[in-house]
């Protein structure tokens, strides 16, 4: 655990700045969206006259946070993608592969602090998804209109819960990608970009094919509306299954990707 | 033995930089590894530290195969700057000192001092020839079995060279290392070889006793070097 730890540490400290960057411009949209999302007036709203007028409107105030949220998700992959890279281009690699622990631990301490990114912004995003549409909640209550149509507010615990098990989901999920992908990459001595592009597309292609519920990350990129109408989430796979085929399909990119990093790549 | 190497061939895309090199080491002893450059020498050194693997044949060190169980017992100074720029100098060997048994820091803080390293600097700030004398510090700070050394002297200023060479032999040497070090600037390490293999092309073109081949052939390493070299 403790050479663990210390690789986990030194992952964090080598890509501070960017990490940082990243979390601060998530929760600085946040807190702007949060702003916008509280000066909205009831007046406002009833103004928008039909119910999809009420929807783009509410869409439009909760545009930094959808944004925010879609950022810090898109960027994940290309976070531990760029932790790979950067030893390579500065040549720590060596020191890497001398050491005497595994390369599977090296890089999932890269993966656990791009994952502690992941928690730490996506914690951030779903609370703060879940203050605004609380607000949206009272304003759609007052005007009487589309929050009787869909449903009741979900429990904050209820939605934190389905939040992060759409997270770890998606997390692992993406890791798994970007491990196996990287782990062809550096696996090959020679044409490591196609060789890198070739197996994120086959490994892409493969999700698609034989994934189902692959469905269920389009909530990433629409908003999560944290409401339920009888057994109903609106925009949230309910269903375990997807979820485990996800993940289950994650960690075996990962370890092909382990595998090949630890079986196949050298210097 | 420290190391057995058995007919070891390595392929690179294009070219065979080894081609069946066999070798052993006893415990304790210094070993040159000389030659041009792109003889296979770093090569050499990659695979018996575990970066990369032969293509065809064995090698070992303490009787293993090569793999992460050996690594624990070898300190190896790559030809280039491994070091992450933006740790400070101590704490680039604090974080080596969590992998390896015995670490020693107070050896490590001696080892800085001597070397003129001033612990706070961050390492990206160091020049290339600073850079190389923390290789060396990282190296001799635990009690190893094995040191594997890449070029040591690249980039030291001339001057300081000898006095380096000297005191890690007299000195930071932690008893009975076996040390395997590869340079260009034989003169300057010729004195502490103990054995000696010259390569060329990949393979080993002259190999023995220093003080043997000194006595038969009636040279100095430094020409052996260079008539290996032609």
């Amino acid at each position: 655990m403790k050479p663990f730890f210390a690789l986990y540490m030194k992952e964090l400290k080598a890509n501070k700045m960017l990490f940082l960057f990243l979390l601060l411009l998530i929760t600085g949209m946040n807190v702007y969206g949060l702003m916008k999302v509280a000066n909205v007036s009831q007046e406002q709203l009833v103004a928008q006259e039909q119910l999809g007028l009420i929807l783009k409107f509410v869409l439009f105030v909760m545009l930094p946070i959808n944004l925010a949220k879609s950022i810090l998700f898109l960027s994940l992959p290309f976070l531990l993608a760029h932790t790979f890279n950067s030893e390579w281009r500065s040549e720590t690699h060596y020191q890497m592969f001398a050491l005497p622990v595994s390369q599977y631990t090296v890089i999932l301490a890269k993966v656990a602090a791009v994952a502690s990114v992941g928690f730490v912004g996506g914690g951030i995003v779903i609370g703060c998804v879940y203050l605004s549409m609380a607000k949206v909640a009272d304003w759609l209550i007052g005007v009487g209109s589309i929050f009787i149509v869909i449903g009741e507010l979900m429990p904050f615990f209820d939605f934190v819960l389905i939040a992060h098990l759409l997270l770890v989901t998606y997390m692992i999920f993406v890791f798994g990608i970007v491990t196996g992908m990287e782990g062809v990459k550096y696996s090959v001595k020679r044409y490591r970009r196609l060789a890198a592009v070739a197996s994120f597309l086959f490994f892409l292609f493969f999700s698609f094919f034989t994934l189902q519920g692959l469905g269920v990350f389009t909530s990433f990129l629409m908003p999560i509306l944290p409401f339920a109408y009888g057994e109903m989430l609106i925009f949230i796979e309910t269903s375990v299954t997807p979820y485990l085929s996800i993940i289950l399909t994650g960690i075996i990119f990962m370890i092909i990707g382990l595998v090949m990093y630890e079986k196949r790549a050298e210097i | 033995m420290m190391i057995d190497v058995r007919d070891v061939w390595k392929r690179y895309p294009g070219a065979w930089v080894l081609r069946g090199v066999s070798f052993q080491v006893e415990r304790g002893r210094v070993q040159g590894v000389l030659g041009e450059n792109g003889s296979g020498k770093s090569t050499l050194f990659r695979i018996l530290a575990g970066l990369t693997r032969p293509s065809r044949g064995s090698a070992e060190v303490m009787g293993q195969e090569v793999s992460v169980k050996t690594r624990q017992h070898v300190a190896y100074l790559a030809e280039v700057n491994p070091f992450y720029d933006w740790m400070k100098v101590m704490e680039q060997v604090e974080f080596l000192a969590r992998f390896y048994p015995g670490w020693d820091m107070d050896k490590s803080r001696e080892l800085l001092s001597f070397m003129g390293l001033d612990e706070d600097k961050k390492v990206g700030a160091l020049s290339r020839g600073q850079q190389g004398r923390l290789k060396v510090v990282c190296a001799f700070s635990w009690p190893s079995d094995l040191v594997l050394m890449d070029e040591p002297l690249s980039g030291i200023d001339p001057p300081s060279r000898k006095r380096i060479v000297e005191a890690l032999f007299s000195e930071f040497r932690f008893g009975e290392q076996t040390i395997l070090i590869s340079t260009h600037l034989v003169h300057e390490v010729g004195e502490f070889i103990e054995d000696v293999m010259f390569m060329k092309e990949g393979e080993i073109a002259l190999s023995g006793n220093a003080d043997a081949l000194r006595e038969e052939r009636g040279e100095s390493l430094s020409e052996m070097f260079e008539m290996v070299a032609m």
